[in-house]
């Protein structure tokens, strides 16, 4: 029963290895860049000031302490580091599903995770800084996802959301459910449960309880449409995950409340798929990327914002999406995703437009520190 | 922070007025038509169907045309109500079984609906604007159906009813896949009855005998128990998926222990041997699939007798009935089914009412649908002529007032 002060220990900061997070090397200064804030504005020639893996100021013309590391940006964009809403990074192939328990709502996707992979090193020259670790999609109650950042691998929020599955992925022979409707019956008597005669504070209650957001995985429109009335019955925050039926979601989404998680795009190029992202932000829906990676091998959220944005998604919508738009998707908003002082200092350095896929990422600051810096600069 | 916020919104509302302001041309249709079959009374020659809002607002030779409606002309083609299918087993995806369990009161199949389903719009294509997707037949009890429209905008628009029956399978289909397990690991839940018709006859008979056993105790019912409760008290009927003679039997054996007042037979292939004994007991049948020959279907054990004058011989004894494709996967030919049926010995006026109003009654949506008149919906089907005869072709189907497959524009309900 330890477990409870365990975890509220990991809610706040700290090394997925125990260590403590190492003491940042110097205070950075990121000199005027065009620095990209959420409301769409950007500022011109303006200087971020980095102490202690927090933005400490905004503004032109900086003056910084003694010490400080000057990073030249200017003619460069300066953001937010992406957020990958969805992402099996680093975790242990094949062992994404603990299937034996269709609610598998209190298995931790974090003992699968081995950060020291190649992959998740390789991941971090893609401007993404934090992002979803989900468990697969074998069971009906996937179980808790957690939002890590890259770096030096720290927690973000453990429990973020609770990935719930409405897809044919989850029906597997000679184990209950076999069907959608049986499949339905169990998350709904799961979710009942936990409104009704709550006991402790696991993921279904918070999920209840609004705490907790869902990110529910559908195969068709139909399986979304449920999706949404689930959500609407149990007043909880949710988003969507869908390949098949990204493109219809625009006829259902609107006006619900509930928000997107686009698959990557570079996989999917049908037209109307790249058209989705675009009409669904027209329509007030709000939106994120994700990578899906390793299984699609595919880290790059920024080509997928591009390839969204070529097809119709208005420029600052797509850096919202990979930006704050995702944090508020997560529940992650008030420590990432906006150049605000106070906030986590997590930022990329493009060479250009960050929705022009040959402008190279210069550099990746992650809770302060470098963590990747591109060579000759 | 705020203002773009407020932007975004604002064109979504001005995206939705636009849409909204579209959809306004469905408001009000004509169909001048050369003959109607209203399924109430004679046909109507030379008459006019007024739709608005999706609803059926007046139908006469006389009936007045705003200048503002649009007029869908269909010269001399004759115009009949939407087909409705009361045991339809496609426009789902996945499996439409809960196969964990042998007995699934609380299954709904509405869980499982697939709007994209191709079968579903192929379903649309041969005339049918109604139907009732039934639960699969894997599983003794199998749960409750749903009915839909087979092209509406929207899961919720879509769905016309979600339960209200219980669907009990007498067959020998839930034996299958029922065994020792050889070679699966050894708690599979396929271990377990029934293997044998006596074997689902005996979870039947449990199930019914717990629940009364419940009920006469006071004791409270768990939601699997008061789906059974609900039939066995009469609030819901009990439909029965059977085939042979012996399965109605035995069905009447159950309900009569029992006291099971509201029974609908489903297949009912050898409904003819017992036709007298159905009559009496008042009880609907819905019928299909219409091509099945004797003793060839493998899974048939026993095999069973066709008579290709079933509906017939049933009709002549006096009991209501629907022709229904009940096919998995698959819609029918409901309309070549019923041809066929009267072909065989079923009067024409019955045939047509065995796709119509038939089973909108049987199923409890006649309010609805199943005929035209004013406040029905507007489902109905322009066809070029008698609507029995081989030739004649579904020209047009409109759902809720809405041209869902024109077989002349080539417009389907893909759009």
């Amino acid at each position: 029963m330890k477990a409870p002060a365990v975890r509220a220990l990991a809610c706040v900061t700290t090394a997925l290895f125990g260590a403590v997070t190492p003491a940042h090397a110097q205070n950075l200064l990121v000199k005027g860049g065009r620095v990209w804030t959420e409301t769409g504005e950007a500022l011109e020639k303006a200087d971020v000031l980095v102490a202690d893996g927090k933005i400490a100021a905004i503004g032109a013309d900086l003056t910084a302490p003694d010490g400080t590391r000057v990073l030249d940006a200017a003619g460069k964009w300066v953001l937010p580091g992406f957020i990958d809403a969805r992402s099996h990074l680093g975790l242990a192939r094949g062992e994404l599903d603990e299937t034996v328990t269709p609610l598998a709502t209190d298995t931790e996707v974090l003992d699968a995770l081995w950060a020291e992979r190649e992959e998740v090193r390789r991941a971090t020259p893609s401007g993404v800084t934090s992002l979803l670790l989900s468990p697969g999609d074998a069971n009906p109650i996937a179980g808790p996802c957690a939002v890590v950042k890259l770096g030096h691998h720290t927690i973000l929020k453990r429990d973020a959301t609770l990935n719930i599955v409405l897809s044919a992925s989850a029906l597997i022979y000679d184990r209950r459910p076999t069907s959608m409707p049986g499949l339905l019956d169990m998350v709904r008597q799961a979710l009942s449960g936990a409104r009704d005669k709550p006991v402790g504070d696991g993921a279904l209650v918070k999920v209840v309880r609004g705490e907790m957001p869902v990110t529910m995985t559908c195969d068709g429109i139909s399986d979304v449409e449920r999706a949404v009335q689930l959500a609407a019955e149990f007043h909880a925050r949710a988003s969507i995950v869908t390949r098949e039926a990204l493109d219809e979601l625009v006829d259902v989404l609107p006006g619900t409340g509930v928000s997107a998680i686009c698959p990557p795009l570079g996989a999917t190029p049908a037209e109307r798929f790249l058209r989705a992202p675009g009409r669904l932000a027209a329509k007030g829906v709000k939106l994120a990327f994700s990578s899906m990676a390793p299984t699609t091998d595919e880290c790059d959220l920024r080509t997928s914002a591009a390839l969204a944005a070529a097809a119709g998604l208005p420029h600052d919508a797509a850096l919202r999406a990979l930006t704050c738009d995702a944090a508020g998707i997560l529940g992650v908003g008030d420590r990432v995703g906006s150049l605000q002082t106070g906030k986590d200092a997590d930022l990329v350095i493009v060479a250009g437009d960050p929705l022009d896929i040959a402008a190279p990422i210069e550099c990746v600051i992650i809770d302060g520190d470098i963590a990747y810096q591109r060579e000759g600069t | 922070m705020r203002a773009p916020a407020v932007r975004i919104l604002g064109a979504a509302l001005l995206v939705t007025l636009a849409c909204a302001c579209e959809a306004r041309t469905d408001g009000l249709i004509a169909v001048k038509a050369g003959r109607v079959i209203t399924m109430r009374g004679l046909p109507i020659d030379g008459a006019t169907v007024l739709i608005q809002d999706g609803k059926i607002k007046q139908i006469g030779p006389g009936a007045a045309v705003p200048d503002k409606a649009t007029v869908i002309d269909a010269g001399d083609s004759v115009v009949m109500p939407g087909l409705v299918d009361a045991n339809a087993r496609f426009g789902t995806r996945g499996d439409p079984n809960e196969e964990s369990d042998e007995l699934t009161p609380t299954f709904h199949v509405a869980g499982a609906i697939d709007r994209d389903s191709p079968a579903l719009k192929r379903a649309v294509q041969l005339g049918v604007t109604t139907l009732r997707i039934a639960p699969g037949t894997a599983d003794v009890i199998a749960g409750t159906g749903v009915i839909i429209k087979s092209a509406a905008a929207g899961l919720s628009g879509t769905v016309v009813r979600d339960g209200g029956e219980l669907q009990i399978v007498m067959g020998d289909e839930p034996t299958y896949g029922n065994d020792i397990p050889w070679y699966r690991r050894p708690d599979s839940f396929y271990f377990r009855q029934p293997t044998t018709r006596m074997g689902i006859v005996w979870l039947l008979r449990k199930a019914f005998f717990d629940t009364k056993t419940a009920l006469q105790a006071g004791t409270p019912l768990d939601a699997r128990l008061a789906g059974i409760a609900a039939a066995l008290q009469g609030k819901t009927p009990l439909y029965v998926m059977l085939r042979t003679a012996v399965d109605i039997e035995t069905t009447f054996t159950i309900a009569d222990e029992f006291g099971l007042g509201r029974l609908v037979l489903v297949e009912c292939t050898e409904g003819y041997k017992l036709a007298a004994t159905i009559a009496r007991r008042r009880i609907p049948v819905i019928l299909g699939p219409c091509y099945q020959y004797p003793r060839t279907w493998p899974e048939a054990s026993q095999g069973w007798d066709v008579n290709w004058n079933n509906a017939g011989l049933l009709a002549k004894a006096g009991v209501k009935l629907a022709i229904a494709s009940n096919d998995p996967d698959s819609p029918a030919n409901l309309l070549t089914w019923a041809a066929l049926a009267a072909r065989a010995g079923l009067p024409a006026d019955e045939a047509l009412k065995a796709v119509t109003i038939n089973p909108a009654e049987i199923i409890g949506v006649a309010d609805r649908v199943g005929s035209l008149g004013p406040g029905k919906d507007a489902d109905l089907l322009v066809l070029s002529g008698d609507p029995l005869r081989p030739t004649t072709m579904i020209q047009k189907v409109i759902v809720n007032g809405r041209i869902a497959f024109d077989a002349l524009s080539g417009a389907s309900a893909d759009g």
